[in-house]
């Protein structure tokens, strides 16, 4: 195979990545690193930086629309990031000492517990008639969700709780060259009772500042492959898009559930990679 | 400047930055195909990459003399500075309002992100 093909190949499958990862709600960057691993036979540090790329691009193009409407909350998502930020670095360094078999067997099961979090139910509480929460409130993180009957106004708390869990998938994010997008709406909406439709969109902005953290020590320790990056990071951006166009217009259930077995699937295969090396 | 003000800035910067970012890989690349394209396709054994594709000065140098696998790299580059402008707006964004708290935030989430990128 010569390069160019190579290249177009996994342009192609990146492209495929994104699509599906925008559709079912799960990050381009938890679908492309074990397809590049255990069908292409790419190091997982290869795959992690060029993932960790395309989370960077897709995460900001999807943020732009949504900061610009207001739909994200940019104190709680700047706060946050304080958390995000620092665990992403500490994430980054320990990828660099820890073994990439190790990392494959760690790969795997985030994987899965991302999965079963993207499966449970949403049901936003209603929390505008709960006391102010005192930390929210000096930190002035309550605000209104935009919907169609106007602004409506939403309480947080769980505000050290949430933080600490940032401060976990900020680590994730830079150990495994992901999002962790599923992780940190778990903190949000569960932890700090913010709205899904909020928690997801603050969470986009959330995940390339996150990712910023660790993209510095990958380029240090020689992570990003400027050949793979390429085709990953523009396959999985253009894949995105495209996913983002057509999630009104089809229904994701039962393509969901087929991809989520899929996922899982992959997700005990990049754990018996790593065991039996 | 107002909420409103800073959220329509962000969300300029966000989309102009990846535009920009992918436009410079796309053209990196696209030459690299040329060039390269029919070379037999390399391992994916890691070694980590030379140090000239390391340090952002010595990809700007590599990528102003026209190697192409730098001008990837500097798309790389760009999508990192991303985040960096993104806080700093906010930074300013929220000093105007005299809303020292999330300056302050800001600046903390902008001094993190510049003790990664040099430790």
């Amino acid at each position: 195979m010569t390069q160019l093909e190579s290249d177009l190949l996994i342009a192609v499958i990146s492209v495929f990545a994104g699509l599906f990862g925008a559709l079912v709600g799960l990050g381009g960057g938890m679908i492309i690193v074990p397809v590049l691993v255990i069908f292409l036979d790419i190091d997982i540090r290869y795959a992690m930086g060029a993932a960790l790329a395309s989370v960077i691009a897709t995460s900001s193009g999807a943020a732009a629309a949504y900061v610009r409407d207001g739909l994200s909350n940019m104190r709680i998502g700047l706060f946050l990031c304080v958390a995000t930020t620092l665990g992403a670095v500490g994430g980054a360094s320990l990828a660099s000492v820890l073994d990439a078999n190790l990392l494959s067997v760690i790969f795997g099961v985030v994987l899965l517990v991302s999965v079963a979090l993207s499966m449970k139910g949403v049901k936003d509480k209603d929390t505008s008639e709960q006391p102010p929460d005192r930390l929210a409130t000096w930190l002035r993180l309550d605000g209104t969700l935009p919907t169609p009957e106007g602004p409506k106004p939403y309480r947080v708390r769980g505000v050290p709780g949430g933080f600490a869990m940032m401060i976990v998938a900020g680590m994730l994010s830079g150990l495994l060259g992901i999002g962790s997008g599923a992780f940190k709406v778990l903190a949000m909406d569960r932890i700090m009772h913010i709205p899904f439709r909020v928690s997801t969109t603050t969470s986009n902005f959330m995940i390339g500042v996150t990712a910023a953290a660790s993209i510095g020590i990958y380029l240090k320790r020689g992570y990003l492959d400027p050949a793979l990056v390429f085709p990953v990071a523009l396959g999985v951006l253009i894949g995105a898009f495209f996913g983002a166009k057509l999630l009104p217009f089809i229904s994701t259930r039962v393509l969901k559930i087929c991809f989520l077995i899929a996922i899982t699937v992959i997700g005990f295969q990049m754990i018996l990679n790593g065991v039996k090396a | 400047m107002k909420d409103v003000a800073l959220q329509t800035l962000l969300a300029r910067t966000m989309l102009i930055g990846v535009a920009l970012a992918a436009l410079v890989m796309l053209v990196g690349g696209v030459v690299y195909w040329v060039q390269d394209g029919s070379q037999p396709v390399h391992d994916h054994v890691f070694r980590g990459e030379p140090l000239d594709l390391r340090k952002p000065n010595d990809i700007a140098a590599a990528a102003w003399k026209g190697n192409t696998l730098s001008i990837v790299q500097i798309g790389v580059l760009l999508l990192l500075a991303n985040p960096f402008v993104r806080t700093l707006f906010s930074a300013l964004g929220y000093g105007s309002q005299k809303d020292w708290l999330y300056a302050g935030i800001s600046l903390l989430v902008l001094a993190i992100l510049m003790v990664s990128f040099f430790i």
